[in-house]
């Protein structure tokens, strides 16, 4: 992997390892979804929905650093927990990062948002339910809590799906943003690298290629009762090529020209600042 | 956009408490946003809303304004009457009438039997 930016006297543990990348796999959409749902605040549509999608923002980085402690905390680190955490989230350059192509992507509008919301949140249901079952106590203490921290978050994308689809002025425009998510997020199924390993050792049973069916399973029928039955993706559907390869590190300008560079600025000017 | 007047427990057993408001399309969003809006710091443990223009209002503040004095309604009012009640029975005791005499509280004695 490329090289990671720390701070003084700071010693990572290997990033290599199957375990590790599994880690930062599930971190990373968390921390990159995150962040491009933060930019909504301020501006959403009402004072409450802003509100109410900045914690769901908010969430979504304070679960990608509780993924990056337990990484850490697994893999026997045992230097300053907080700048270990920092120097994960915001010390690697752009091709270290293991998310999905689809969490990088602008905000565009907030059907875009939402629609991406919907099938992010879902996914991460079934992800957090298959690691709810790893061998490794510290992964899936993790993962229960977390399920029942999402309830609040699958509340509010199952909310909006019902009344963009449900309404005829928003159904066109969630439709148009859930026939460009859709196709993307097959990248959410890709594994992470080393990662059939870590399936085989029972740290995440399944892995992410395993998601994809009980995913399928889920929301297919949801778009079908919506009446968008036409956008249910085939059972071999494959991210398009430019919205493939993000678990490789092979991310798109949306992210090493914009998420990247804004996301770790200042801990690029100053490794090992705290704030 | 509708607003939701928003009802409130602290704990489970607490009585429903004004809270505050939200703006939202229907009362299952304003659910849905409540816990954001009002109850993001542990504020509470349920919450309740109804749509504002579905409250009774009492339309004339007048009816709950007083002109007189009825501090008899008010628990200021009582204030300062065990010395009222003491001079009145030192009063009825130098007058020799005994009906305001120190006597035992009914029913305060527990093991008190009933004669039936």
């Amino acid at each position: 992997m490329s090289s990671v930016l720390t701070g003084p006297d700071l010693a990572l543990p290997d990033l290599h390892t199957p375990r590790a990348q599994v880690l930062l796999a599930v971190a990373d959409d968390n921390l990159v979804t995150g962040h491009r749902s933060s930019h909504w605040t301020g501006v959403a549509p009402s004072l409450e929905e802003d509100l109410a999608f900045s914690t769901i923002a908010q969430d979504g980085i304070s679960h990608a650093d509780l993924w990056y402690r337990v990484l850490l905390q697994g893999a026997g680190f045992d230097g300053d927990l907080r700048a270990g955490v920092d120097a994960l989230g915001l010390g690697r350059d752009a091709d270290g990062y293991r998310h999905a192509v689809v969490c990088e992507r602008p905000p565009r509008d907030f059907a875009f948002t939402l629609a991406r919301h919907w099938v992010h949140v879902h996914v991460e249901a079934a992800r957090l339910q298959a690691l709810s079952g790893s061998n490794d106590a510290e992964v899936a203490a993790l993962a229960i809590k977390l399920a029942h921290e999402l309830r609040y978050h699958r509340e509010h994308a199952d909310h909006w799906f019902a009344r963009l689809t449900g309404d005829d002025g928003a159904r066109g425009r969630f439709a148009d943003a859930l026939a460009v998510v859709l196709p993307e997020s097959f990248g959410l199924f890709e594994p992470a690298p080393g990662e059939h390993e870590a399936v085989a050792d029972g740290v995440f049973p399944g892995g992410h290629p395993g998601l994809r069916p009980v995913w399928l399973e889920s929301a297919a029928p949801v778009l079908v009762t919506a009446g968008l039955g036409d956008l249910v993706p085939a059972d071999d559907a494959q991210a398009p090529a430019e919205a493939a390869g993000g678990r490789a590190g092979r991310h798109t300008a949306d992210f090493t020209d914009d998420v990247w560079p804004e996301m770790t600025a200042l801990y690029r000017a100053d490794p090992g600042a705290r704030w | 956009m509708p607003v939701f007047e928003v009802f409130g427990r602290r704990k489970a057993d607490d009585p429903l408490e004004h809270v505050g408001a939200v703006h939202a399309a229907d009362a299952q969003t304003a659910l849905l946003l409540v816990r954001e809006t009002h109850f993001r710091h542990k504020e509470g443990v349920d919450y309740a809303v109804v749509p504002a223009d579905q409250l009774f209002r009492l339309g004339d503040p007048s009816l709950v304004t007083h002109e007189i004095d009825m501090d008899y309604r008010l628990q200021a009012g009582y204030s300062g009457f065990r010395e009222k009640r003491q001079a009145a029975r030192e009063a009825a005791d130098r007058r020799g009438r005994s009906h305001l005499r120190e006597r035992p509280a009914p029913g305060r004695n527990a093991n008190a039997k009933v004669e039936v």
